[in-house]
Formats: C-alpha cells, structure tokens, sequence
C-alpha cells in the first residue's frame, strides 16, 4: 500500500540524469589513452567488470569520476566509454589512470536512444549502477560509498546490474 | 494449523506459566489476545489446497467459482525485525474454490523482490508506507519496495496481484505460481496503478496511478492489453488509495492529507488538515480537459463504493468516511505490536451528491464499517445498494458484522456474526438480474475456533445470516480485497 517509493523515484530521477549526461557525451568503444600521471607517478589501470548486462540489447553507458565534486555533478566526468552487449558480462579497460581515488556510474542504454530511460513520474527504467555496488536508497550513493582507489599497476571493480 | 510456531510458543508459554503456578490461566489470554492471529505471519510456503469443512447451511445450487483475496500476511522475522505497519506484510493470494457445494482453500505468497531479499536474509530491511528502510540492498524502483499485497484483478486468464505505487505482479490463477510484475509499455514500467481498478460493464478496465499532484490513467482492453495511457495534474498532491468512476467520467477524491516531504516511511510525510476542504475532480472520460471540482467539508477515507450518474447530471459516489487519518497513521500500525487501541475509529458510510450547481451534499447513512462493495455488473451505473462490512468490534481491532445500505428507500439490513468473528470483505456476486439477487460472499478469521471461514448470505435476506458457512483448517492472517470469478 506504499507511495512510499514516490520519494525515491524523485531522488531517483537524479541518478537517471547524472547518470545520463556524462557518458552520453562520448562514444568510445573503449577509453582512449589520456594523459600521463601527474607528478611521475606510474599510471595505473582499471579494469571494470558489468555483471548481469542484457546481452543483445544496447551499450552499457560509463562515466569514471575522481573527485565528490564531479560525483556530484560540478565537474566532468574524466573519462567515460561504452561497451557492446555482448553477454551477459561485459569487461571494460581504462588504461593510464593516474593513481587516485574514483567512482563509477553506468547504465544500460536498453532501447539506444543515448540516454538513460525514466517512466513519466522520473522513475529509471533501463538497469543501472555504482562502483563497489554501491546501494541505491531512495538516491543515488554518495562518493564515499561509490569511491575506491586505484593502484598501480592494476586495479579490478565489479559493478552488478540488476 | 497455519500458525504452527506460533501455536507452540503459545503452548509452550502457558506451560512456563503453569510451571511457576502463581498466574491465573486468564493472564496469557490477556497478555495475547486471540485478534492477533489476524496480524501473525502465514506460513512462509503458504497454505496447500485443502478442502473446507461445511460447518452451518446448505450450499446454494449454481454458486461456483473462485474467490481470490490478496492481503498482506507476513510481517516479522526471528531476529526481531519487521514491519511496523500493516500495509507493509508481504502479499498472500488466497484461493476459496467452489464447485458443486463443496470449498477448498490455498494461499501462496507473491514473490516479489522484497520478499525474495527479506527471505534470503531473514530480515525486514524494505521500506514500506509505514516502515523505515533498514539496510535495504537495492531500491532502484518503486517494484523493488512491491508488496503486491493490496488486491487481485482476474485479467486475460491471470490474476494480477495489486499494490499501489508499482506494478501488478502476475500471478497463475491454478497453481498460485508468480510470474513477475507487468510492464504495460516499456517507457511506463514501474508505473504506480492502484489496486482499485474499475470494469465498465464492456469489460474494459480502467485505473489510476498517483505520484504526488500528477496522476496517470490507465485503460486496457478486457484482456488487460493497454489502450490509453494519459497524464494529468492534481489540484493537491494528497494520498489516493481509491477512486470512483462513472459512465462518462472519472472522479478523484481528494482527502486533505497531503505529502509534505519526499522521505520514507512515507506515511510520515502525510499532513491532515482538517481546516482544508475534500476536493472531488470530476474528469471527462473522453477529454481530459473537461474538468470540474467540487468542495465538501474534510474528511479522510481509504474506500469508495461506486459512483454513477442521474438524469439531472447528480453524481453520487459513495465511500467510508473518517473524521481523520488516525486509523491508518496509529491504529494499524499497533496492531502490529499487539496494542490495542482504545476508542478505534469508527468509519461511516457515506454518499456524496455532486449537484449540477456545484454543491456537494453529504448524505449520511448511520452505519459504520469499512469495504464497501457493490454489484460489479453496474459499474458506474444506477444502484441503490452498498454493502459493507460493519459494525466495528469495541475491544479489539476489526469488524463484527455485515450491512446493506439500500440508498433510494433507506432501508439497511444487518448481520452480526458476533465477537469472535474478524469478518473481511463481503463481495456481491449475482444470482439473478435483480439487484437483490445477488449473494454477498466473503470470510472471516473465526477467533474462537482460530480458523478461517467462507460464509454466503443472501442480499434478499441478510437478517438470517449466511446461508451456509465453511470452515477452513488454517487461521489465516487478515486480507484486504478480493475479486470474484464466477463460473
């Protein structure tokens, strides 16, 4: 007898259009080098592992950010990708990270209109997630539940659709 | 029995008290009133079809069918977690078969995701209307938090089992198997869609979804397949458990009892206020544009009965009223925990007249109860009768009896079946095309023989209670509402 998720499904909406708005900003089949580590650091790499994906439907949408600031939506993502459905795993590599802390945010472009899917009430309708599988609790998680390091020289992540 | 567990704790309670000897035999009746079997959780596989045990009357000729109820039906788990309300118990369908005279029961749960998860970990972490989300995995949609625990719509061969704030769940009509929650249109998965749906008398069927001061219409064909999908705006975004509908159009009723703030437990965003009217919006079934409102004094209500149209453009809709929201905010909340709340609210029936000059009359009946059912043939049409389920128990949660509200002579007819009955939904269900020749069917969890029951009366008679009574061998938890399928 709940309305009770009409709070999440508000909350929600936001996870759709962060969630929406970076990656569909490029479309990389796969995350093209960028620049070196800063400070001399060796870069590392991340590799991301999408569990669950429909396979035959359309591209896991994915946008990596390394500061709360862009997790929040005050700054670009820095880097994002897209990867075919080809099964129901789906493996990503971002090469050349410098070492930091990022977060993760995806989702599957189910009908491959490049954005991600709500009903009319802001309610998500295409499968999504976050790094560490990062709960979804009437919102999106915060980077401290989303965020996690990335040490050289490799560096794996599982994100679980649902 | 259906609560096995329950029932050895219970013996094994009064053993201990024997043991120390020193308390009367009364106090445990006392400390664990019979009424919360009514709250207790079901067996966690259900109920296996069993027959029914014809227990009072002869069984009329040519009643068969299938009664399917939904209500919630299980609420705690072993490490002291629950659910803190009522409307939050995972959804049970229950089955009453009839054929040939003879009843048979089976109950199963809707497996729903919050089930699922609350099963696999033997915890209530789910948030709900009246419960708190407590380390919940995953609340992607509304469907995760889905109890499918509020009615039953028998549909294209199916029965949906319905919730309000997300999609009915398919549920096999024979083997009470689930088959996941429905999406009409994929760009409208998760929808909210009431469990009070409306059938025109074609077949069609209509139904609301609410989403603070924005609605959708539903319409689908007989079969269920989706016709028409619109949006529209609300003049408050209040709580809507149930709505009416006429021939020509469709009516919300909205109770000053409005969303405040966006975070659960959601009935703790709801605020009365009684100074505020009851607004009814009254939408042109063919043009959403076409709208009037209507203002009566305020009032709070779960339930309408039916709504239809007179020749001078009257609409009379019927509903149980309460002088305010405390039912639901406090009492059905307690009943989880045992309490039992003094001085229950008691609803009356009631009728709206939605006048041609803008007035709203409130036309009292006098009769107190909850459930108002009407014969579904005359969906949006003429009637004269309501039956509900009446005459609130004082001592204990839940109602004793049924009455039958005839609107255009004044004429009620009652039946108490006494307290140690918890009676539950009354449906009308025809025998004849006369509005008197229907059957009133439904059950009650009988207290006393702590067993489930299926009683008929006759909407001819009701002052000579049921025609014939069947008693189950489990004690079911308490249901909300039922659908009919007559064979």
């Amino acid at each position: 007898m709940n309305k009770t998720v009409l709070a999440a499904s508000m909350v929600l909406a936001m996870v759709a259009s962060a969630c929406a708005s970076a990656p569909t900003a490029t479309s990389q089949a796969h995350a093209a080098p960028q620049a070196t580590a800063p400070g001399g650091d060796a870069p590392a790499s991340l590799t991301l592992t999408v569990a669950n994906v429909r396979a035959g439907a359309g591209p896991v949408m994915i946008a990596l950010f390394d500061s709360q600031a862009g997790w929040e939506g005050a700054a670009a993502s820095v880097r994002s990708a897209q990867a075919a459905a080809d099964a129901a795993n789906v493996t990503v590599r971002f090469e050349r990270l410098p070492l930091g802390t990022y977060g993760v945010k995806l989702y599957q472009d189910i009908d491959r209109d490049g954005r991600m899917g709500t009903n009319p009430f802001g309610i998500p309708n295409e499968p999504f997630g976050f790094s560490n599988d990062a709960p979804v609790r009437f919102g999106p998680p915060g980077w401290d539940a989303a965020r996690f390091a990335v040490t050289a020289p490799t560096t794996s992540q599982t994100i679980t659709l649902p | 029995m259906s609560n096995p567990l329950s029932r050895r704790d219970a013996l094994r309670a009064t053993a201990g008290i024997a043991a120390v000897a020193a308390v009367p035999s009364l106090a445990f009746a006392q400390e664990t009133p019979m009424w919360r079997l009514g709250f207790a959780n079901a067996p966690a596989e259900g109920y296996a079809d069993a027959a029914m045990t014809l227990v009072h009357g002869r069984p009329p000729a040519g009643l068969s069918g299938r009664l399917y109820r939904n209500g919630p039906a299980w609420f705690r788990y072993p490490d002291g977690s629950a659910m803190t309300h009522w409307f939050d118990g995972d959804g049970l369908i229950r089955r009453f078969a009839l054929d040939g005279g003879h009843a048979r029961f089976a109950g199963r749960f809707v497996d729903t995701f919050k089930r699922r998860t609350e099963q696999r970990l033997q915890r209530a972490v789910m948030a709900g209307f009246g419960t708190a989300e407590n380390g919940a995995p995953r609340l992607s949609n509304t469907d995760d938090t889905n109890a499918a625990n509020t009615s039953v719509l028998p549909v294209g061969g199916r029965i949906w089992a319905l919730w309000e704030a997300g999609s009915p769940f398919a549920v096999d009509p024979d083997t009470l198997d689930s088959n996941g929650p429905i999406t009409l249109r994929p760009d409208l998965a998760h929808m909210p869609f009431l469990a009070h749906p409306k059938v025109e008398p074609s077949g069609r069927i209509w139904n609301i979804g609410i989403h603070g001061a924005r609605a959708i219409v539903w319409r689908l064909s007989p079969e269920g397949a989706l016709e028409d999908a619109q949006l529209l705006t609300l003049p408050r975004a209040d709580y809507i458990h149930d709505w009416a509908m006429t021939d020509r159009h469709l009516l919300f009723l909205l109770q000053p009892w409005t969303m405040t703030s966006a975070r659960p437990p959601f009935i703790e965003s709801l605020r009365w206020d009684g100074s505020a009217p009851f607004i009814v919006l009254v939408v042109d079934k063919d043009d959403f544009s076409r709208r009037r409102t209507f203002e009566a004094p305020a009032m709070a209500f779960f339930h309408t009965g039916d709504a239809f149209e007179e020749a001078d453009g009257t609409i009379r809709v019927d509903l149980c009223a309460f002088a305010n929201p405390c039912w639901a905010t406090s009492h059905a909340r307690d009943y989880l925990v045992g309490a039992n709340p003094e001085a229950s609210p008691k609803p009356e029936l009631i009728q709206l007249a939605l006048r041609p000059n803008g007035k709203a009359d409130v036309i009292r009946s006098g009769l107190s109860g909850e459930f108002p059912q009407t014969d579904r043939r005359r969906q949006g049409l003429r009637r004269a009768l309501t039956a509900i389920v009446a005459d609130p128990a004082p001592n204990r949660p839940g109602e004793t009896g049924v009455a039958l509200m005839d609107w255009e002579t004044g004429r009620q007819d009652r039946f108490d079946f006494g307290q140690d009955q918890m009676v539950e939904e009354m449906l009308v269900v025809p025998y004849g095309p006369g509005e008197r020749q229907c059957w009133l069917v439904g059950s009650s969890l009988n207290l006393k023989a702590r067993a489930t029951e299926l009683h008929v009366l006759d909407a001819a008679n009701i002052a000579a209670g049921p025609v014939c009574s069947w008693r189950s061998r489990y004690a079911v938890p308490l249901g909300f509402h039922g659908a009919f399928l007559q064979r």
